[in-house]
């Protein structure tokens, strides 16, 4: 039986300061305490910034508005690529990693001065960076900044700032596992969740040395020091860091789903080995996904190009799509332990819908597979690509799984960190019982809106597409569509971003009384500790209806995928 | 969250295994379709490159459109080669040079490369999408299959003037 | 809880104490995104020939 992790208090040094969670038993290092904090405010700082970039680039490309000017547009969208898929989600993530690697290890934190040098120099880069992409108009690059493209030295310090910082930040989180284990604060293996992060930040160390390897020279050649800078050399390293920087996101939003999980509905994984397998795979294979931006590049090989974007043989889907089936079938087994036993779906009817935990891991999980991840793999198989590679179907894929997945599944855990870890009432129950539906809803139809636009050719990155002049009258319906989800997902960030600084900016300091923010009185995450064997393995417990959604999720894979094999047999003969 | 037992690592019940076993074999006919489609398929990514520098790839260009120049169009001359030759195209901001002229059914080595930054040639509305790099002279074998005029719109972003950049195929 | 018990003495299973193996994770991880991705795909660049013209 899972057991809780002994809470015998460490010997205190001087400044070893922690309190004991009265909801989760867990002890809170208070350097830990403040550097998620830190971390978590400049998180949602960084997303206000990109979110109202996002808001008025969405406008531009409604074609029926076409908001602001081009270079304007040039500019947010530069600035929304940085912050949104760098900053917001790094930041958060830092929080993440400090987190899984003290107060679920029942640990201290071993490194908290160097832990701030990281979080600083993080804080520093990301806001130059913004000021740089602001005021200085030969540094509307994008978040690509492709060599020869050249943007202001300024630019390129201010990346290397940011991703030495989360580069330090990373390395402490491997002090404090390490530390862990020789002060014997945790015996045996890691906790899932904690593995899942440990995941994430294996991911990061790589994708944080190749942003290096793209950004330092790129540094030194605007400077005038290096005079050629290969631009495949350059695409090889940027990508390096792009791509696995999203599948930091991935693995720990992953381990996010397994937490929320837990709090909201007390699962136990259903197989340790099977679990921890799927992420193994991720951690081998899912960076080679890198090149799927290099797919109709000049100068690489089939060979290169096929075994790369393939992770070897879809072994990071293969993770992926074993994570798909046992979250939901954990979350099968324990409600129906609990007696919820009606036929194949009864233990889904009857699951936490309005607790904001459940609602978000839900959403994100759907719109991560289903639109996600079926569309990644699809655009980033070789020959496909050549139909995909820069129109809107690219922003349609990753914002399903960046929006609708990654950040759908960090603002609900948001709001079960500012009762926990600020210590501060949530705020706005009501708004974030439907905060899940209304962002999650509004990022399907910016996805959707994107991939049938990019489906008949409208490029990513471009102003105004009419220019060219081939575009189908349908293209206006489906901007549209884009369009208004646009504006229904900023509706949940604001209510996001409203519930979270009223949250922890009124009301007093006060220790959280429970678990769940709508659902009751019950503390599911110490349920799950409950959880027997015989439960877990009892005939009328088992997963019968996830197997048939994940079936059901194979079929819409294989009709989506060789539908797009069809439409390239269409098109003209090339090779 | 917690920690997990101590023992762990127990056999894979039998809905696990259906599963991973349903979704590895998908895995392996995935893996399967690129070389069947490339050893098969009419629609494969290019892979011929050759590294070239922009004065040897802007005297070729050149070189292409005296030979072969039928027309002009706004200042730009409209190229129509013969089938079965090299055709050379050149991409610099916000221009792509000079307009071809091609023959449906008939195959054409088409050159690629940018004078300047990085941009994206993207074919429509048969949508078919490639990288330009400069430096790198890449060449598509190609048959166009359907005729018509056919735009080439820029689809990596090349500075404010991006969106201005768009050329012209004309298949007869 | 008794066949716990009994289990609770048992070794740990070789599978187990690799995936618990975080160095081992660490190091193979990034060996197989360098080797495969950057280090074949920049020999692939560099293989590029130059121009016949």
């Amino acid at each position: 039986m899972t057991a809780l992790a002994p809470t015998t208090p460490w010997k205190a040094g001087a400044k070893d300061d922690y309190r004991v969670c009265g909801v989760t038993t867990l002890k809170v290092d208070m350097h830990t305490e403040r550097l998620i904090i830190a971390n978590a405010v400049m998180a949602v700082v960084t997303l206000l910034l990109g979110g109202t970039a996002a808001l008025l680039i969405a406008l531009t490309r409604w074609q029926a508005i076409h908001l602001l000017d081009a270079t304007w547009f040039y500019r947010l969208l530069t600035l929304h690529g940085i912050d949104m898929l760098v900053a917001w989600i790094v930041f958060f993530e830092m929080a993440g990693l400090h987190f899984g690697s003290t107060v679920l290890l029942n640990a201290r934190h071993a490194a908290p001065k160097l832990a701030w040098l990281g979080f600083i120099m993080m804080t520093v880069g990301g806001l130059l960076v913004n000021g740089v992409v602001l005021f200085d108009p030969q540094s509307t690059v994008m978040f690509t900044a492709y060599v020869p493209l050249k943007a202001h030295p300024l630019f390129y310090l201010s990346y290397i700032l940011f991703a030495v910082g989360a580069l330090i930040t990373v390395i402490t989180f491997f002090i404090n596992i390490a530390v862990a284990k020789r002060e014997k604060r945790f015996e045996g293996s890691l906790p899932l969740v904690v593995f899942g992060l440990m995941t994430a930040a294996i991911l990061a160390v790589y994708t944080l040395l190749q942003g290096a390897a793209a950004i330092v020279p790129a540094f030194l050649w605007s400077l005038g020091i290096l005079q050629n800078y290969d631009p495949g050399i350059y695409r090889n390293f940027f990508w390096g860091f792009g791509h696995p920087a999203q599948q930091v996101n991935l693995a720990a939003m992953v381990a996010i789903w397994y937490a929320l999980a837990q709090m909201t509905t007390g699962i136990r994984p259903i197989n340790e080995k099977f679990s921890r397998l799927a992420f193994i795979l991720y951690l081998f294979f899912i960076n080679l996904g890198s090149a799927h931006h290099l797919l109709v590049d000049p100068g690489l090989s089939f060979a290169w190009k096929a075994v790369n974007t393939s992770y070897a043989m879809y072994l990071a889907v293969l993770g992926s799509m074993m994570h798909a089936f046992s979250i939901p079938a954990a979350i099968e087994v324990a409600q129906r332990a609990k007696g919820h036993n009606k036929g194949l779906f009864g233990w889904l009817r009857n699951a936490p819908w309005g607790e904001p935990g459940f609602s978000g891991l839900f959403m994100s999980m759907i719109i991560f597979g289903w639109i996600g991840g079926v569309t990644g793999v699809t655009i980033g198989t070789e020959q496909i690509n050549m139909l995909a590679h820069n129109t809107l179907r690219l922003p349609g894929h990753f914002h399903a799984t960046v929006v609708g997945g990654t950040t759908t599944a960090f603002m609900a855990f948001t709001y079960y960190v500012i009762p926990l870890i600020f210590r501060k009432e949530l705020k706005l129950k009501s708004w974030a019982k439907w905060q899940p539906y209304v962002f999650g809803g509004g990022t399907i139809l910016v996805s959707l809106g994107m991939i049938t636009s990019g489906l008949q050719g409208v490029a990513r990155r471009n102003w105004d597409i009419t220019f060219a002049g081939v575009v189908p009258g349908t293209v206006d319906l489906t901007l549209a569509i884009f369009g208004i989800g646009a504006l229904i997902a900023v509706t949940g960030g604001i209510m996001y971003i409203t519930i979270v600084l009223a949250s922890i900016l009124t009301g007093p300091r006060m220790e959280a009384g429970q678990l769940l923010l709508v659902g009751g009185k019950e503390n599911p995450l110490l349920e799950s500790t409950k959880l027997t064997d015989e439960q877990m393995e009892h005939p009328k417990n088992q997963p019968k209806g996830t197997l048939v959604l994940v079936f059901a999720f194979l079929v819409w894979f294989a009709v989506y995928y060789l539908s797009n094999w069809w439409l390239l047999g269409r098109t003209w003969f090339i090779r | 969250m917690l920690a997990p037992e101590k023992l762990w690592w127990k056999p894979l019940g039998r809905m696990e295994k259906t599963w991973l076993t349903v979704a590895f074999v998908w895995c392996v006919f995935l893996t399967v379709m690129m070389p069947l489609w490339y050893f098969y398929g009419k629609q494969n990514v290019p892979t011929e490159t050759y590294r070239v520098t922009r004065e040897q790839f802007a005297a070729k260009v050149n070189e292409f459109v005296t030979q072969y120049q039928v027309g002009d169009e706004n200042g730009i001359p409209v190229v129509a080669p013969p089938p079965g030759s090299d055709v050379y195209l050149r991409a610099s901001t916000w221009q792509w040079y000079p307009i071809l002229q091609l023959e449906k059914g008939q195959t054409y080595r088409l050159h690629i490369s940018s004078m300047d930054l990085q941009h994206g040639f993207s074919l429509q509305p048969v949508n078919i999408n490639l990288q330009v790099i400069p430096g790198y002279d890449y060449v598509a074998t190609i048959v166009p299959t359907s005729a018509g005029e056919f735009t080439i719109v820029c689809n990596e972003f090349c500075n404010l003037g991006h969106h201005t950049m768009v050329g012209k195929v004309i298949v007869k | 809880m008794s066949e716990n018990d009994e289990r609770e003495n048992e070794p740990v299973p070789q599978g187990q104490k690799w995936f618990d193996n975080i160095w081992l994770l660490f190091v193979l991880s990034l060996l197989i995104s360098t080797l495969i991705y950057n280090v074949w795909g920049i020999i692939d660049l560099i293989n590029v020939p130059p121009a016949p013209y």
